[in-house]
């Protein structure tokens, strides 16, 4: 039942990043598991690329599994792109009740039809805008600030409408753009703010939790089928014991990310739950704009899940 | 036993004369037929995914500065200037020949493109006034190499990219590592030239003479601050510093200077182009290659190797860099760097080294790759260009080549070198 | 026939000059736009990003023909020259398969590639990933071409001078080499 096989999985991120210390948890687990048979062996720092590249090679069935956001997976499945619309999400604590209920559910089933399969949703954290230029606490601050954001036409038209200058950049570049000028800010999770070192040349961090940034775990469903019933067993509780293991490292990683950057000096400004509303409110013609490709069905049924969940 | 596949479908193939890029397409396949996942698919996919970056564009762009500025007439006033002032010196076309290799290597990035213009406009006039020939070819060679220690670089572009090292830290960090390449050319020429007693000196240039020449080359002369202040003061990033560099080149080339035709520009863009695709293949066919060196966990493996020399920072950067000596002799400037890069990096996080420090001495070793034989491209420039045989290059050449090697000696035995003056032009 | 076949690669050769030309005045224009007006032109990463893949495909394969790709010349130099003939052909017949395997490749990944759109302009990968197919597919042309006169022995002239050794530097010394 069990074969002698290793199963390789990618990330972008570090080995010390909670998804990682997850990861290596999984491999203990699938090791103690099949008594040793099966080697879960991390990639770690996007040794096999970025996240477009590696979802690429997994459907090709040349890498075994790798953790990836939401949104590079947007062109292949452009109803997940409904993780990119701005302010959905209120509290981790919702965004964990959508993801293992039956929005979870539908996001997974929708995989097998781009030949991967979903293991598990693991946590990146609420992103958060960093800038050197301005305390950003209302959609006035916004005007002018030139942010990068991720090369995605969601994120591009949010900032946009908030009054920035949005500019797509690699991450490579992104640091020595901020320490140089060449922009003013950025937006991440507090962890990777933190991680990055960004306290270094960033003097002000908003809370906006302006979208939330969902990480798959997703296998090569060509080699997921090559698996026995009893090996995909194991893959699926051994992720999702490392799961628990993961989004209690990102709480506790990111609390201690956020008392870090204060004591390094960074400005945490708290923009006031008006200034929020006024932000989601020029977001209005961004839901418009991308219902088409999201699905205005898609749009609702999240919603209609939230209500649910917020007692509405 | 993994490193030993590699290693061997690697030689072995570029023994018989396969060219490079597919020598490296060569040796991922037998990684892959090693590791039991034989798959066309992963030799397609990351060849095209590791040309697809935006960082590398800087390559085409400075490629194209660079043969816009020889052609464009920017380069023979640069060296107009420098000999204003050094040439009438006891030895002073060998100054002018350092002083103008480092303002070159501020303006270009490419080794052989710099090599290649100093010797067409200096080694004659060595030849006239009466210096050994191959001390002179020697010199310029050595000179030469500076080009990719200082900015701009195609050669941190490419370590940077492979590396996921900031190239703008990389580009900071090889100024005074470079200007000290430089000083440390003006020294051993100051000693061999001693030996040189029949020489012509050149007629000394009048201060109006002077200031002539510098009016003269001043546009030239701005370029390096438009380049590294636009990318210091957050006007630019690299990869627009270069695109800025190839329109102001071709601007003062064709409408300034007007040394360039239109016919000329084809020419120039086919060029440069061709370069580029050059480039881009072997970085293309080396990411297929570094995609599966991860795969197979081979730093790992290396690392096992290298393992007593982890405890201590200098030991393991002093075996590293004799170790990429050597790979330098034999192998050309860029297969080092993307070959060694995917290999040495995770080694370098590991022991704790600086990425930004690291990178810098990587790319001076690999420079002095350049003119060590048997593969040393820039003496093969040297010869080709200065009608010189290889063996009096080879006789000359090596006073530099020691010169520049205790450069990087001084530089791991004083990480501060690099890093302090990174810290200062980094402004904090 | 080989005048047609020129007059194709003269005209590829003319694709390599505008794509560049194009790149240069795209990052230009957005460098300036954002100093200037501060104002980023969307499209401005993605699409000089894509002519630089094709640049670089359609340029080996012009570099291919022209035998430029870099090599370690000395040691086949070193070796007796009546064994250059058939080291010549060992190497093109295992760059021939490398191309193989790169079409091969590039047509089995087609499904996933032209299903995966790019986030900004929102075209199929394929449409980049076929710069690899193409140049790989014109290289093999070119390789078979000359292992036909490998073994046939109808070299051009120099052919298998230019195999085995460094070419000389003289003409274009910076050709090929960007160190
Ligand atoms: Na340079
Ligand atoms: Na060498």
């Amino acid at each position: 039942q069990y074969q002698e096989r290793t199963i390789r999985v990618g990330s972008t991120l570090s080995p010390e990043h909670p998804t990682g210390v997850a990861i290596n948890a999984m491999a203990a687990c699938a090791a103690e598991r099949t008594d040793g048979q099966m080697t879960i062996q991390g990639i770690f720092n996007a040794a096999l690329g970025g996240d477009q590249e590696m979802s690429q090679a997994a459907r090709a069935g040349t890498l075994d599994m790798f953790v990836t956001t939401t949104s590079p997976l947007v062109g292949l499945e452009s109803r997940l792109g409904v993780f990119d619309l701005p302010f959905m999400f209120n509290s981790t604590e919702e965004v964990n009740a959508v993801l293992d209920g039956e929005f979870g559910q539908f996001i997974g089933d929708l995989m097998p039809e781009h030949d991967l399969v979903k293991v598990s949703f693991w946590d990146y954290g609420f992103r958060q805008l960093t800038n050197s230029r301005r305390a950003v606490a209302s959609v006035e601050d916004f005007q002018g600030l030139r942010v990068r954001v991720i090369q995605n036409n969601i994120f591009i038209d949010a900032f946009s409408a908030l009054g920035a200058n949005p500019i797509p950049m690699s991450w490579g570049e992104v640091f020595p753009a901020l320490e140089t000028g060449a922009i003013d800010g950025q937006e991440n999770p507090l962890l990777t703010i933190y991680d990055a070192q960004l306290y270094d040349v960033q003097d002000y961090l908003s809370l906006t939790n302006h979208v939330y940034a969902a990480l798959m775990l997703l296998y090569s469903e060509t080699l997921f089928n090559q698996l026995s019933t009893e090996e995909q067993a194991v893959v699926m509780e051994c992720a999702a014991e490392a799961q628990t293991i993961q989004r209690a490292g990102m709480a506790e990683r990111a609390d201690a990310a956020l008392a870090a950057l204060e004591e390094e000096g960074m400005e945490i400004v708290r923009p006031e739950p008006a200034a929020v509303d006024a932000m989601r409110e020029a977001m209005g013609v961004v839901y418009e704009t991308h219902a088409e490709t999201i699905g205005q069905d898609v749009i609702d049924r999240l919603n209609a899940e939230l209500a649910t969940i917020r007692g509405q | 036993m993994t490193v030993l596949i590699f290693l061997g479908a690697l030689c072995g193939s570029l023994a018989i004369g396969v060219p490079v890029a597919f020598a490296l397409i060569v040796c991922s396949v037998a990684l892959m037929a090693h590791m039991g996942n034989f798959n066309p698919q992963i030799v397609a996919q990351n060849m095209v995914t590791g040309a697809d970056n935006f960082q590398l564009l800087a390559i085409p762009f400075f490629l194209l500065a660079g043969e816009l500025m020889n052609a464009g007439g920017l380069s023979r006033r640069i060296v107009n200037f420098a000999m204003s002032f050094v040439g009438h010196y006891h030895g002073g076309l060998g100054y002018v020949v350092i002083f103008a290799a480092v303002i070159l290597a501020a303006l270009s990035g490419s080794a052989a493109a710099d090599t290649a213009a100093l010797a067409a406009f200096l080694l004659p006039m060595m030849r006239q006034a009466g210096y050994d020939q191959g001390r002179a070819a020697g010199l310029i060679a050595a000179g030469g190499i500076v080009a990719p220690v200082i900015p701009p670089s195609v050669g941190f572009i490419i370590f940077g990219v492979a590396a996921n090292v900031s190239i703008t830290q990389l580009f900071l960090g090889g100024i005074v590592p470079g200007l000290m390449m430089g000083l440390s050319l003006v020294i051993a020429w100051a000693i061999s030239v001693r030996f040189e007693t029949n020489l012509k000196p050149m007629p000394k240039a009048s201060w109006k003479e002077r200031g002539k020449a510098a009016v003269d080359g001043a546009l030239a002369l701005v370029m390096p601050a438009i380049v590294l202040g636009g990318i210091r003061f957050g006007i630019v990033t690299p990869t627009e510093a270069a695109v800025v560099a190839a329109v102001y080149a071709l601007v003062i080339g064709t409408l300034v200077y007007r040394e360039i035709k239109l016919p000329d520009l084809y020419r120039i863009f086919l060029s440069a182009s061709l370069m580029t695709a050059l480039v881009m293949f072997l970085i293309a066919a080396a990411m297929v290659s570094a995609w599966l060196i991860a795969q197979a966990n081979i730093p790992a493996q290396f690392g096992q190797l290298l393992q007593p020399f982890k405890d201590n920072q200098t030991v393991f950067l002093l075996v590293v860099m004799a170790l990429v000596f050597v790979v330098g002799m034999a192998l050309d400037f860029g297969p080092t760097v993307l070959i060694l890069t995917p290999i040495l990096m995770p080694l370098v996080r590991e022991v704790g080294v600086n990425p930004v420090y690291f990178g810098v001495l990587f790319i001076i070793v690999n420079a002095i790759g350049l003119i060590t034989p048997p593969v040393g491209i820039v003496l093969n420039v040297v010869c080709g260009v200065g009608k010189v045989t290889m063996s009096r290059v080879l006789r000359g050449v090596w006073p530099f080549l020691l010169a520049q090697c205790v450069v990087v000696v001084l530089l791991v035995l004083f990480p501060d070198l690099v890093l302090a003056p990174l810290q200062w032009l980094r402004g904090r | 026939m080989t005048r047609l076949v020129d007059g194709a690669y003269r005209l590829l050769e003319v694709v390599l000059v505008l794509l560049l030309a194009g790149m240069v005045a795209l990052v230009f224009a957005n460098a300036a736009a954002r100093y200037l007006f501060d104002y980023t032109i969307r499209i401005a990463d993605e699409l000089p990003r894509f002519m630089f893949v094709w640049l670089s495909f359609i340029g080996a394969a012009v570099a291919h023909r022209r035998g430029m790709h870099l090599g370690m010349k000395f040691i086949v130099s070193a070796m007796p020259r009546m064994s250059w003939r058939t080291l010549m052909a060992i190497s093109e017949f295992i760059i021939l398969c490398c191309c193989i395997m790169l079409v091969w490749g590039g047509i089995l990944a087609w499904r996933i590639n032209s299903t995966m759109l790019t986030p900004i302009l929102g075209v199929p990968l394929a449409a980049v990933h076929a710069a690899a197919m193409v140049s790989a597919a014109l290289m093999a042309i070119t390789s078979t071409h000359r292992l036909f006169r490998v073994a046939t022995g109808r070299f051009e002239p120099g052919e298998l001078e230019r195999f085995a050794e460094q070419e000389e530097a003289e003409t274009e010394p910076a050709k090929g080499r960007f160190e």
